[in-house]
């Protein structure tokens, strides 16, 4: 069972800001994904929480414990860092006893440790080999055995399947999951990759210029962003946004969507295209590229001077989807999502007085 | 095609004669009598050649008792020198400091460029205060005074050279900073490490001029400082003290063949993706 809260950290180096107040306290054995675009301060988090690097102010409790002054190795948390950052002059298998022989473990015990983690991770063949030896995969499997062969209470990954390829990506994250699921620690996922963020964590943290923009779980924050930046980093295709008045003037109109300030996000599997009726109609959109992306195809329709995009499932796909087609756009209004311009906050429906 | 190979030849040959020449000079002049040597320094009859000299020197002149001062003194020195240059160097990498250690730094790479021979009258000055005079104590002060700040400048550039990221690993998974020197960083770099290591322990070999100053006694007397003295005591001829020059780079040669094949071993290859 373990915990860790977060308080107020925040990281300076000379001038610039990379982390602002950051306060998250996580659930027991959560899988927290900090998601976000490169440069947002993701890493100077791990390292913070590692105790890489000492924070501006605020502090680190793991389990109740204030471990902000503790050096790194004074703390129970292991890190698997994105270039796996193995140990080149030991094998497979006196990495992986690392962690344990710094802490003068028994022998027999390291021994023992040792072949159960590799057995977990299938790596008990090559216990004998250099890292250099190793593919990428493997060598991401030494780097995640040799973090957990100790049972830290937290973990943190730091990008660990950028440097995959697709295939083995899919795999590992898989194997994450798992691995999360069977052993109690909070992991701590830092990814610029939102697809990852949504398929593995409990809860999401979004974060841009070292500021939380929105907490949440994957279906919190894919379905009811905080503010334009979330509705647009979460979700591919991307979300549509758009004025109002092409939101009026290309769809059914909202009766009080008439309001400058305000602009409308529509995920693109909520528009419907119907391309029975090529009429001349002024509201109807042309279809200026389509895009196979396997379950689905995502169709670029030009309304005005805007361009959206709409998910179109395989099974609803049809020949009369080409391009230079006319089509009409319709969208669930349930489904349509109100920002503030000038803010970027979401609106409440109920609050437009509809 | 045929120019260019031509020219390449041509260079490796002189570079080679460069190098060869003051060895075959050595052992041509070793090999003679000295009455051979008067007669023509650079001639080779193999009639005349033969081991006298070398079965001299080592019968006569207490060859083996000064190459132990020298060996015990430099062995000494070099002890001293790794185990401080070794931790300093690890501790200016990572030194967060950027303006202080690029300062610790420039004052290691300028001391680099202090001629020896400077120095050697206010050595000379403090040691025979110090009343270390025919004392190992002087020259090994010294040798480890005049070697630190070079080994710690070189061996900071190569530990920097080991991935940050290895090392915030080893620390993350438990290590001290010892740990992380003694199992991750010394053994990285043992290549450039033993490199160091030769290089000064060769220099100091070969040192010459602080030994000759401060040990007179001559039990007490260094190799190299004593072969030079040979020149005058027995003969004006080198041939006796060539062969004891030959003899002397022995150890040394060998040591390079116990290390040679780790020398070359620097890799952090697999560690990263």
């Amino acid at each position: 069972m373990s915990k860790v809260s977060l308080n107020n950290l925040t990281k300076d180096y000379g001038k610039t800001r990379a982390l602002s107040d950051f306060s998250f306290v996580s659930q027991e054995n959560e899988f927290v994904v900090v998601v976000g675009p490169s440069g947002c301060g993701k890493s100077t988090l791990l390292n913070l929480v590692a105790g890489l690097e000492k924070p501006t102010s605020g502090s680190v409790h793991v389990d109740g414990e204030n471990i902000t002054k503790l050096q790194p190795n004074e703390r129970n948390i292991s890190i698997v860092f994105q270039n796996y950052a193995l140990y080149p002059n030991m094998t497979v298998y006196e990495n992986l006893a690392f962690p344990l022989s710094v802490r003068k473990y028994d022998k027999a015990e390291i021994k023992e440790l040792v072949e159960e983690v590799a057995e977990k991770l299938e790596i008990s063949s090559y216990l004998k080999r250099k890292p250099k030896t190793l593919s990428g995969g493997q060598r991401q499997r030494v780097a995640i055995g040799r973090a957990m062969i100790r049972k830290p209470h937290v973990f943190l990954l730091d990008e660990p399947l950028s440097n995959l390829d697709a295939s083995l990506r899919e795999k590992t994250r898989e194997e994450l999951i798992r691995l999360h699921n069977s052993i109690e620690a909070v992991f701590l996922y830092v990814t610029h990759d939102q697809v990852e963020a949504l398929s593995m964590a409990d809860r999401i943290i979004v974060l841009n210029e070292g500021v939380i923009q929105q907490v949440g779980t994957p279906e919190e924050v894919y379905y009811c962003p905080e503010n334009l930046f979330v509705a647009k980093f979460i979700g591919s295709p991307k979300i549509n946004i758009l004025p109002t008045n092409i939101y009026n003037s290309f769809f059914e109109p909202i009766n009080l969507c008439c309001d400058d300030s305000l602009c409308v996000g529509i995920r693109p599997e909520n528009i419907m295209l119907n391309t029975d009726n090529p009429d001349n109609d002024d509201k109807n959109g042309v279809i200026t590229l389509i895009e196979m992306l396997g379950k689905e195809f995502a169709v670029h329709v030009q309304i005005g001077s805007y361009s959206l995009i709409a998910s179109v499932p395989a099974h609803t796909f049809n020949d009369s989807f080409r391009c230079g087609k006319k089509v009409q756009c319709m969208v669930d209004e349930e489904k349509v999502i109100f920002f503030d311009v000038e803010s970027g906050e979401r609106i409440q429906k109920n609050s437009l007085h509809l | 095609m045929f120019i260019e190979r031509m020219i390449k030849l041509i260079v490796v040959f002189l570079s080679a004669l460069f190098i060869l020449y003051p060895l075959f000079f050595s052992v041509v002049t070793a090999l003679k009598s000295r009455e051979a040597y008067v007669e023509s320094p650079l001639g080779i009859s193999l009639d005349s050649m033969s081991l006298d000299n070398f079965i001299k020197i080592t019968n006569n002149f207490d060859f083996i008792h000064k190459m132990g001062n020298t060996a015990f003194v430099v062995i000494t020195s070099l002890i001293i020198i790794f185990a401080f240059s070794i931790p300093t160097a690890f501790y200016l990498c990572n030194m967060n400091n950027r303006v202080t250690r690029n300062f610790l730094t420039i004052i290691c790479f300028s001391f680099m460029f202090i001629p020896e021979e400077v120095l050697i009258l206010p050595e000379y000055n403090l040691m025979s205060k110090l009343g270390l005079i025919n004392n190992f104590l002087s020259v090994i002060i010294i040798f480890v005074a005049v070697s630190l700040p070079e080994c710690i400048y070189l061996l900071y550039m190569y530990f920097s050279l080991v991935p940050n990221t290895i090392i915030n690993a080893a620390r993350s998974d438990g290590a001290t900073e010892l740990q992380c020197l003694k199992r991750l960083v010394v053994p990285i770099c043992k290549g450039p490490i033993l490199v160091v290591l030769f290089t000064t322990g060769i220099a100091l070999w070969n040192s010459f001029l602080i030994p000759m100053l401060l040990l007179h006694d001559e039990d007490k007397k260094l190799l190299l400082p004593s072969l030079s003295g040979l020149i005058t005591k027995h003969s004006t001829t080198p041939t006796y003290q060539m062969a004891g020059l030959l003899l002397s780079m022995v150890p040394l040669v060998l040591v390079y063949f116990i290390f040679r094949r780790h020398i070359y071993e620097i890799s952090i290859n697999g560690s990263m993706h």
